[in-house]
């Protein structure tokens, strides 16, 4: 128990540490697809120093405004203490599932809470797009990882992992990890599903009254929900190759960790941004490909 | 674009006849400016779409264009080539081979751009049956270029009255009937595949010969005239009277913009916020062009249209008021 306590915290502060660094390597990567220079992979460093280290400017805002960037980050940094970013999930307890579905969707609310808190209308249409893209890609992600644990009998990261890694593919899995890799591209505000933020069109919604140090948070909570999302990705959904050996299943581990973001980072660089209705629609459907998954988990295949 | 209509109206009221040389080279700017605006713009319109893929190659495409126009006249932009009379650089032999290299190098990639934006499904989900304006209601709103042609309506000044050496050139006019934005994304770019195609035969046909006509009588005043040139945004018109001083005794130009936002209202009506500016986008507005601001007062509906003067006091007593802080 003592140990797991010190995975988790060595989890969290390397989630914390590392994730702009990946971030940077996605701009590195966009600016190529865009023939571009791009500035130095360690960027987004510099970007969260000086944005921490500048004064907060207050608007007109109300609590939710002034605490939703603390609140978003605290819940992403919470996540990364379930996530098995590496060999094993550090904080093991019952029901871990359903605590992660419930920490992303807070991560979102907290968006959501800074928009309205904002008074902004322009921030009030971001929280308004951001509640309807919460309600439609929600269960698709919950979908899915209900399907792993249901494959599993466990609601466990560990027991879903052990699963994973003894038991070959099947047919659910590949319609639910469809499914949560399109859900992971809205819940990281990717194109084409970056319309919460949409800066050519609502000046990036929720956040267009942020600045400074909060902005920082919410910065780095996105950097952070990147690594995570990844993580959760490359650990249960793509458990191959099967390694023993601990320092290479860390290291093939976080290749797979790369090479996850880079194909969400072409993705981004390809693709124009959908407009709010037409997002429900494609996850509306997607829905149907994660409860289809389900249905095929419950049956046994 | 506008310095070709400035000196058209002035040698139509002086009644100087421009060489031929000049007409050709007046063509070549002119369409190597079409080129790089309609390029430009279709980065801006993919910014706007969220898609700075297309931003970025639209603009990497662009400025080959631009490094050409500099060794011709001198300039990137605002070229200063056209005097009244003819144009004051000639374009030498030995820049052919370049100019040529150039035109070959931004057709195969303009190429690849519309045959990878044809092929997209999802800008084709954001532009297509987005922003209509019906054949008749463009009519109606005299909305001109390539926002009229994206409706069908097949107007260009190059082809309906030509000037420079579109005579000899001749224009294929593009005209698409899809009436939404993509109408307008494709008509730009066929247009500056058009256009790419007149710079090379307005280079193979070009005449020998002087670039400026020899002008010995002053120009006589009191006399009016009036020349359009098809910008790329839509018709251009400039209108002259001259007088005994050496400058205009009055110069109106009217640029498109203007005309062309008239049908904005229309064709956002009952769109979604996340069209409403990739519409205003697909009309290329130029807003500096529009010389006029509005202030809606929200509280009792009144309208106040500012001058230019009235504009003028109020940047001054603002500068005023930041001096004496």
């Amino acid at each position: 128990m003592n140990q797991n306590v010190i995975l988790g915290v060595v989890n969290v502060v390397l989630v914390f540490l590392l994730s702009p660094l990946l971030e940077g390597t996605l701009r590195k990567l966009k600016a190529f697809v865009h023939s571009r220079v791009g500035p130095p992979v360690y960027q987004p460093y510099l970007d969260l120093l000086k944005l921490l280290g500048k004064e907060e400017v207050e608007c007109e805002g109300t609590v939710l405004f002034r605490w939703s960037p603390v609140v978003a980050l605290a819940a992403v940094l919470s996540v990364a203490l379930l996530t098995p970013v590496g060999l094993v999930p550090p904080l093991d307890a019952a029901g871990e599932v359903i605590v992660f579905v419930y920490l992303i969707t807070l991560s979102g609310v907290a968006v959501m809470a800074s928009g309205i808190g904002s008074g902004s209308p322009y921030g009030i249409v971001g929280s308004a797009r951001e509640m309807m893209l919460i309600l439609t890609v929600e269960p698709v992600l919950a979908i899915a990882l209900i399907t792993v644990a249901v494959k599993a009998g466990s609601m466990k990261f560990s027991d879903i992992l052990a699963y994973q890694t003894s038991h070959p593919y099947s047919l659910s899995m590949v319609l639910v990890t469809f499914s949560l890799f399109m859900a992971v591209l809205a819940q990281l505000a990717k194109l084409p599903f970056d319309i919460v933020e949409a800066e050519t069109e609502i000046m990036e919604g929720p956040f267009i009254e942020q600045s400074g140090p909060r902005l920082a948070l919410f910065k780095w909570s996105f950097y952070a929900k990147e690594l995570i999302f990844a993580s959760l990705l490359a650990t249960i959904f793509f458990p191959w190759p099967r390694i023993s050996e601990p320092v290479l299943t860390v290291v093939v581990h976080l290749l797979k960790i790369v090479l996850l973001l880079l194909i969400v980072g072409v993705i981004d660089a390809v693709n124009p941004r959908l407009r709010i209705d037409q997002a429900i629609r494609f996850y509306g459907a997607l829905i149907f490909v994660a409860f289809a998954g389900l249905a095929f988990a419950i049956v046994g295949s | 674009m506008h310095s070709t209509g400035y000196c058209q109206a002035l040698e139509k009221a002086a009644e100087i006849e421009v060489p031929p040389r000049a007409r050709f080279i007046r063509t070549i700017i002119l369409e190597l400016e079409r080129i790089h605006s309609h390029l430009l713009w279709l980065g801006i319109a993919g910014h706007i779409i969220g898609f700075d893929t297309i931003l970025m190659q639209a603009w990497r495409i662009r400025e080959p264009v631009m490094w050409l126009a500099e060794e011709i006249t001198g300039n990137r932009k605002l070229y200063g080539m056209n005097i009244v009379g003819g144009v004051r650089r000639d374009i030498p032999a030995e820049l052919h081979p370049k100019i040529l290299e150039v035109m070959d190098h931004v057709e195969k990639e303009t190429r690849a751009v519309l045959n990878a934006v044809v092929d997209d499904s999802t800008i084709r989900m954001r532009l297509e049956g987005v922003g209509k304006v019906p054949n008749e209601e463009a009519i109606a709103h005299s909305i001109l270029g390539p926002s009229a042609r994206g409706s069908g309506v097949a107007i260009d000044i190059r082809a309906d009255h030509p000037y420079a050496a579109y005579a000899e050139t001749g224009v294929n006019v593009i005209v698409e009937t899809g009436e939404d934005i993509w109408a307008r994304t494709v008509v730009r770019i066929k247009e500056t595949l058009e256009s790419i195609r007149i710079v090379r035969d307005a280079l193979a046909m070009m005449p020998r010969g002087p670039i400026q006509a020899v002008i010995d009588k002053p120009i006589p005043p009191g006399r009016v005239a009036c020349s359009s040139v098809e910008a790329p945004r839509g018709e251009t018109h400039h209108f002259v009277i001259t007088s005994e001083e050496p400058r205009p005794y009055r110069w109106k130009a009217r640029a498109p913009t203007f005309q062309n936002l008239q049908v904005v209202p229309l064709a956002i009506l009952n769109e979604t916020i996340a069209d409403v500016p990739i519409t205003l986008g697909s009309f290329d507005p130029c807003f500096s062009c529009t010389e006029r601001v509005e202030a809606v007062d929200v509280r009792n509906g009144q309208l106040k249209v500012y001058s230019k003067r009235e504009l003028e006091e109020l940047s001054r007593a603002l500068t005023r008021r930041l001096r004496g802080r």
